[in-house]
């Protein structure tokens, strides 16, 4: 039985989705788009600045990438309306990622902004993938609203502290009829690993791979760790116990 | 005639065509995104759009971010 990820109707191989962000150099962004084998990739939208040379991300990605442009800079809701419907005119297709940020020292996204975007965007015909604090009422609120996936935060955005958010997260994860996309504060492979073997659907990475001394090859071993995760989780993990429970029966012979 | 370009004052002698403007303000030939006046302004009516005084022209692309 094949385990695809389907998503917004799509059906997709890698459940690694990655950022375009923080890379020293967005030459590196090919070659970890190969080693990733990620399908979707997030960029955002932003003026075009003549200081800055080769700006368009775009001319790096591959044209197979399905592109999720995400609503960064937007501080509430009509704002990450705005930015959507300008990034679908752009002809970058119907996923968004909805980031709504007024908090700019842990860009905590707003819950509440983030709901009523949703509702306005899905009404449209938008993939809406939204990013949120987890929070087991607002994530029904958003799947209500019709988002395509919920994207709980692990930990803040490029602080790589792993999954601290981890058991609200399985309470969304229990509870959603929807995919999980664990999004922001994946630090390690090891990270994503546990969000797969939590039963996330996928999981977005951006500042681990970007960030590392060697980002092809951080990118390979996220690829690795992903699959890992999710073929634990479908293996059904051992049950954890308090106490010891022996490998092999005791020796009676060596008993006097 | 006065316009904004990305929230700055410049003034035109004359009016241009939105591709004439473009190219007068060295823009990536690739990826833009163009709004006039809160419209988005789709590529194919570039050369034939012509801007016009007080008009709010933004002009974006896709950049890196997660």
């Amino acid at each position: 039985m094949s385990d695809k990820f389907i998503l917004g109707g799509v059906v997709f191989n890698s459940r690694l989705l990655t950022g375009t962000g923080k890379f020293a150099a967005k030459s590196l962004i090919p070659g970890m788009i190969e080693a990733s084998q990620c399908e979707i990739i997030t960029m955002a939208l932003r003026r075009v600045d003549k200081t800055s040379r080769d700006e368009n991300v775009l001319s790096y990605i591959p044209k197979e990438i399905t592109l999720l442009p995400n609503t960064s800079g937007a501080r509430n809701a009509e704002e990450a309306v705005k930015i959507a419907r300008i990034a679908r005119a752009a002809g970058c297709g119907n996923f968004i990622k909805i980031e709504i940020i007024t908090d700019m020292k842990y860009l905590m996204p707003d819950n509440e902004e983030t709901i009523k975007a949703t509702k306005i965007l899905a009404d449209e015909g938008f993939k809406v993938l939204p990013y949120m604090m987890p929070d087991l009422i607002a994530a029904k609120k958003l799947e209500a609203a019709g988002a395509t996936a919920v994207m709980p935060l692990g930990s803040p955005i490029g602080s790589n502290k792993g999954i601290q958010t981890r058991d609200i997260i399985k309470l969304i994860i229990e509870n959603s009829d929807i995919p999980i996309i664990v999004d922001a504060g994946i630090g390690r492979p090891s990270h994503a690993a546990e969000a797969m073997e939590m039963g996330a659907d996928a999981v977005l990475v951006n500042s681990a791979i970007a960030c590392s001394s060697d980002p092809v090859k951080m990118a390979g071993a996220f690829k690795k760790a992903v699959e890992a995760g999710r073929e634990a989780y479908l293996a059904e993990l051992a049950e954890v116990h308090d106490t010891a429970y022996a490998s092999s029966p005791f020796t009676g012979f060596l008993e006097a | 005639m006065s316009i904004k370009i990305n929230g700055k004052v410049r003034d035109l002698s004359c009016s241009l065509t939105l591709t004439a403007l473009l190219e007068r303000e060295k823009s990536p030939a690739e990826g833009l995104v163009v709004m006039i006046n809160d419209v988005i302004i789709p590529r194919e009516t570039w050369d034939t759009t012509k801007i016009r005084g007080n008009d709010e022209i933004e002009i974006m692309c896709f950049v890196s971010g997660g």
